[in-house]
């Protein structure tokens, strides 16, 4: 038997007067998992959100916790928390007290509470910042203050708006991990809202790009980033390269007459014979060959500039059409200088064949 | 920021406020203050100063010891000045209580609704200030007398038999402060309530808090500074108040505007009135000290 989903979207819409924010979007969260709700604003993802903590209440569909339905349940009955993208920590009390502002209103006893807001403490970070106030913290104290008191009450689900928002780049890495590592620990699923593609790659276990209020892929890491469905997936996860064209296929392989040339790859069933297509790959699966190599996916160019990354170089290759192809070469080998002649070969295994 | 040498422009910039000030708070201050150490004459005007400019120091020391007191000694031996501020504070602390009371909730009403119809709720909070204030006032008389509209009106239904006698007593000058001074309440405390951050309701709420126990424990005590502000800007200029009093309170009703009113006019004491009136802004003094040092202090509490 399946697990029951510890968060459930069924067939959830939700309209602001002429705007639809969320748009016949189903999902289920397994208890546990680390999921990342990605896209730009405006996509509806926070709508989505405040619809699992109550804030909104869907115009058609469901949201079930833990198998219960919970449309109708106001945000105080939900065993639910969350995390807001301003922290939203109440500036009138300590660090403490809000930590255990949740524990109050369950109505636990005081030296419950006291081993409980202790223990939360230890688990951010906080020592010794119990008394503060919320305008005598960092950013980074803030954000654990605020991580701290959602998690006090121990729900089974978290709901992280933006978590890492507001926070430097640095500090933001570090925080990833330590999200990961609590979410690990006390095996509650975490849901966090993004829009950093980053922060969703490297920590969920799964994520849910949307688009205009819809769900356009639901998959892990990987294969969002390696399988995108469609463009607006691969374009919106990392940096890749599109190529148009008119396909023919014969069984599993694919060859698309693009502007650039010809290229090879593996197709989907779907894609019919004689009719447009796009394939995309990305940076790192190309490489420059030395100018004059020739064949299927072996696309003459000149570099055009690069930019060092550290580990690698991203180098921008003018090809046959005008387009800028970005190739990413490890910054060990010979770097070609722009102006030099060059080829962009890359293998058919490296071409994703996209929807539209 | 750093103290130093202002700049010419900014000298100006101050020297606006300050100047106001000077010429029409602390001047006015300064000549009640030297009545109030005056002898009182039969003449016109009916003082004598004490202290004299070109009499020198030591003068002033002397003559401090001999009389400079005596209008505020006076007030000591006097009951009825005693009387008049324990009974102005009573009334005007009873009023400030009730006008919170009606204030918050209308506030928060406002604060809660939808955006786009606050600036016409808040107007029309504010539209009695449209009409004169005594107009208003005397209105009230209209209402309270024993003749009057409320008196007709629950006798209408038959709530009571006999009229109420509200007019003339201080429940109609209650009535009256309340009436007059609302908007001075409801107007800070609606900024206090409107600048709360929305997210902090639903943070409570988030974490178990029903709408009562949000109320209780963040709307509350975050519009604190709002309620401070609006029961100090009623309180203050209650406890002077003068017109209401003399318009809707009784021959029983002593308030200390009055009772300065009577030292000045009546009695022709200008001392003993100005000494009454240096008395009761001390008295004032306190309360906006403590306010101002809570908000400088407590920066987000």
């Amino acid at each position: 038997m399946p697990q029951t989903p510890i968060l459930q979207f069924e067939q959830v819409s939700k309209r602001f007067g002429a705007t639809v924010a969320v748009d016949g979007v189903s999902i289920e969260i397994a208890p546990g998992e680390f999921f990342a709700l990605l896209g730009p604003s405006g996509c509806g993802k926070t709508t989505l959100m405040r619809m699992a903590a109550g804030f909104e209440r869907p115009d058609e569909g469901r949201v079930l916790i833990d198998g219960a339905d919970a449309t109708d349940v106001p945000p105080h009955r939900r065993p639910v928390n969350m995390m807001f993208q301003s922290y939203a920590l109440f500036p009138h009390m300590s660090v403490a007290d809000n930590i255990a502002f949740g524990l109050k209103a369950a109505g636990l006893a005081r030296d419950a509470i006291g081993a409980r807001v202790a223990e939360m403490v230890r688990l951010a970070q906080l020592q010794g910042l119990e008394k503060r106030k919320p305008h005598q913290l960092s950013g980074g104290q803030k954000q654990r203050a605020a991580l701290a008191r959602a998690l006090a009450r121990g729900t089974k689900l978290l709901l992280l708006d933006e978590p890492l928002g507001a926070l430097d780049r640095k500090l933001r890495e570090e925080t990833q991990f330590e999200l990961m590592d609590i979410q690990k620990r006390l095996g509650a699923a975490f849901v966090v809202v993004t829009h950093d593609q980053d922060e969703a790659m490297s920590m969920a276990d799964r994520i849910a790009v949307m688009r205009a209020g819809q769900i356009e892929q639901i998959g892990s890491p990987v294969e969002i980033y390696e399988r995108p469905r469609s463009r607006y997936v691969a374009e919106f996860i990392g940096e890749i390269n599109i190529f148009e064209g008119v396909a023919t296929s014969s069984g599993d392989a694919l060859r698309l007459e693009s502007s650039e040339g010809p290229i090879e790859a593996h197709a989907p069933l779907h894609v019919a014979n004689r009719t447009a297509a796009t394939v995309a790959v990305r940076p790192e699966r190309m490489r420059l060959a030395p100018a004059g190599e020739a064949g299927a996916n072996r696309l003459a160019g000149v570099v055009h500039d690069f930019a060092y990354r550290g580990d690698h170089r991203i180098f921008r290759v003018r090809l046959k059409s005008g387009a800028l192809a970005r190739v990413a070469a490890p910054s060990a080998l010979p770097a070609p200088q722009p102006g030099e002649a060059v080829t962009v070969a890359f293998d058919p295994d490296a071409c994703v064949v996209l929807d539209a | 920021m750093r103290r130093g040498a202002l700049s010419g422009g900014r000298l100006w910039a101050l020297l606006v406020p300050y100047g106001w000030l000077a010429l029409f708070f602390l001047a006015p201050l300064a000549l009640v203050a030297k009545i109030s150490l005056s002898k009182s004459i039969i003449a016109q005007p009916p003082y004598e100063p004490v202290f004299n400019l070109s009499d020198g120091v030591g003068a002033w020391l002397e003559q401090a010891q001999k009389f400079a007191l005596t209008a505020y000694r006076g007030l000591g031996d006097d009951p009825l000045y005693l009387e008049s501020y324990l009974s102005s504070l009573a009334i005007a602390g009873v009023s400030t209580a009730l006008a919170l009371v009606i204030a918050y909730p209308l506030a928060l009403a406002i604060a809660r609704s939808d955006p786009r119809r606050r600036s016409m709720l808040i107007a029309l909070a504010v539209a009695p200030f449209w009409t004169s204030f005594l107009i208003r006032v005397y209105a009230w008389i209209a209402i309270l007398k024993d003749e009057g509209f409320l008196n007709l009106a629950l006798m209408k239904i038959g709530l009571i038999d006999t009229p109420l006698t509200i007019y003339a007593t201080n429940v109609a000058v209650v009535i009256g402060i309340v009436y007059s001074y609302l908007p001075f309440v409801v107007l800070p405390i609606y900024n206090s309530l409107e600048k709360q951050d929305a997210s902090l309701r639903e943070a409570a709420a988030d974490l178990g808090a029903g709408p009562l126990a949000t109320f209780w424990k963040v709307t509350l005590p975050l519009s604190l500074p709002g309620v401070i502000a609006g029961a100090l800007l009623m309180f203050i200029p209650a406890v002077g108040e003068f017109v209401i009093p003399d318009l809707l309170g009784g021959s029983d009703t002593i308030m200390i505007g009055r009772t300065m009113w009577n030292d000045f006019f009546e009695n022709r004491d200008w001392p003993a009135a100005s000494a009454g009136a240096i008395v009761l802004l001390a008295l004032l003094v306190g309360p906006i000290v403590w306010f101002e040092r809570r908000q400088s202090k407590g920066q987000g509490a």
